[in-house]
């Protein structure tokens, strides 16, 4: 599916005296099964942003859509299953008895058969590697546990698009780790993925565009390598330890992932050395 | 002393249990010599608590009177309150925000609120429960170095998934599945890699950039990036 924001603007409390614009003219495409980063300080409008993807919040002006068609003309329950929103610390939503129930949700909504529930929820936690909490009861989990438990929830609903808003927030580095594994194993099965996070470093690793907003706006967007290495100030730590070398040693290139940094910085080394 | 570990290892039900807002089903908790399981009130006053998430402990309609709230409930003098309030919110570098409404601060803005009110009761201890995991880099670097000004000063338990955070601290302690499986200098926790892996931490990516290269562990890209220029013998350095 190919997401399109044309021209949003969103702000908050018109007309009074909190009013505030937090988008102010943001378009951008979310490309059939890409993953695209959405980086930016605090207060620079991401989860606003990701919230007009499934019309959660109607945008001010400006439209968004899905396939070239408005969104706004969709059936809300369609576009909602189409484009799957987790939400920062999604775990507060868990409320059934146990997890299993509480993937189940879901799906169950969507009128499915029983058989079709079950597999598509034994997927879903099978995926985040939570399986083996099928039965437990939620509020005994860890959160770690109840994070990809609450994100399975939203995959059991077999999204085109999944938005995922500062998942990793919280998380320690291997669940950090898996979960990054679980965005591009569902870009190989087909599945786009917006990736919100504070962390640039693990938006470099596995983003196939980066957006960077700032105060409502797009400062950038595109290429990791073209966004980040214009702008080394707002880019990952690989990104600036080779931008910091600099024109010294021009043949590194624009390494932006862990592995091809690790891969270009050794190599230097080994032929100078 | 940094409290690391895997989600679910402990960290956050330790620190609970410091202030009593936990009590253990065995065993017991000593702080300053009283047990915090049946002299919570004694031992808040000795122990602040600052969370992950600043909006939910920001409760008042106006900075200042957020950062009183504490001594409010002490019966402090009013005097003596706006004193202690203005002491709090210079320590964390507020002053001038008395009259903001905390809805519209950074996330930065919120937890160094959170800070001063803790601040203002003068706790002898700091907890800190990953005070930063909300923060973008901006307001993870306003909290780090308010929190720093105060060693010293304080006693302070941070717990944190980035170890990062943590190089400068006096010992880390690392807890895994309940049970404290290390109690080293920060430096030896970086350099080891075996112990790293067991607990499922990582370090973070210039310090893991260092250590796969077989470099010292350098803390920022700037440093990383003149010592790679010292090792293929360019003398000239990074500006």
């Amino acid at each position: 599916m190919r997401l399109e924001l044309r021209d949003v603007w969103h702000v908050y409390a018109p007309g009074n005296g909190f009013e505030l614009p937090a988008l102010r003219g943001v378009s951008l495409t979310v490309e059939d099964g890409e993953v695209l980063g959405v980086v930016g300080g605090t207060g620079s409008g991401k989860s606003t942003l990701v919230q007009h993807m499934n019309l959660l919040l109607a945008p001010t002006s400006g439209a968004v859509f899905v396939d070239g068609v408005d969104a706004g003309t969709l059936r809300k329950s369609e576009l909602r299953r189409r484009v799957g929103l987790v939400f920062q610390f999604p775990e507060q939503g868990l409320f059934a008895p146990t997890v299993e129930e509480d993937v189940s949700y879901a799906p169950r909504q969507l009128g499915l058969a029983g058989d079709e529930v079950r597999g598509r929820v034994r997927g879903a936690l099978e995926s985040l590697d939570a399986a083996h909490l099928a039965r437990r009861a939620p509020y005994t989990l860890s959160g770690g546990e109840k994070r990809r438990v609450a994100i399975a929830g939203v995959l059991a609903m077999s999204p085109e698009v999944l938005v995922l808003d500062e998942p990793t927030a919280g998380l320690d580095p291997v669940s950090r780790e898996r979960l990054l594994e679980l965005v591009t194993g569902l870009r190989s099965a087909g599945t786009s993925v917006v990736l919100v996070s504070h962390d640039l470093d693990e938006v470099a690793e596995v983003a196939d565009r980066v957006c960077v907003l700032e105060e409502g706006r797009v400062r950038s967007i595109g290429d990791p390598a073209e966004v980040f290495y214009a702008d080394p100030e707002v880019a990952p730590a690989t990104v600036r330890v080779v931008a910091a070398l600099g024109n010294i040693c021009p043949g590194l290139g624009r390494p932006v992932r862990f592995g091809t940094t690790l891969q270009a910085l050794r190599g230097l080394l080994e032929a100078r050395g | 002393m940094g409290v690391v570990g895997p989600n679910g290892g402990g960290k956050s039900t330790l620190v609970r249990l410091l202030n009593g807002l936990l009590k253990p089903d065995a065993g017991a908790a000593r702080v300053y010599g009283r047990n915090p399981a049946t002299e919570p009130f004694e031992v808040r006053r000795k122990v602040g608590m600052l969370f992950q998430n600043p909006d939910n402990g920001l409760v008042a309609p106006f900075v200042e009177d957020d950062v009183a709230f504490g001594l409010e409930n002490l019966g402090v003098p009013r005097e003596e309150m706006r004193v202690r309030v203005a002491q709090a919110m210079r320590a964390v570098g507020l002053s001038g925000y008395e009259r903001r409404e905390p809805h519209t601060l950074s996330g930065g803005e919120k937890q160094r609120v959170a800070l001063a009110g803790i601040l203002v009761l003068e706790p002898e201890v700091l907890i800190l429960d990953e005070p930063t995991s909300m923060l973008d880099a901006a307001g993870r670097r306003e909290v780090l170095e308010k929190v720093r000004y105060l060693r010293g000063e304080k006693t302070i338990l941070h717990a944190t998934h980035h170890l990062e955070e943590l190089a400068d601290a006096d010992r880390v302690l690392v807890l895994n599945d309940g049970e404290v499986t290390a109690d080293v200098t920060p430096d030896r926790l970086f350099a080891n890699a075996g112990l790293l892996r067991e607990n499922r931490l990582s370090l973070p990516p210039v310090l893991r950039l260092a250590a796969d290269l077989g470099l010292p562990l350098h803390r920022t890209p700037e440093d990383l990036a003149t010592e790679i220029l010292a090792e293929i013998g360019d003398g000239a350095g990074v500006p």
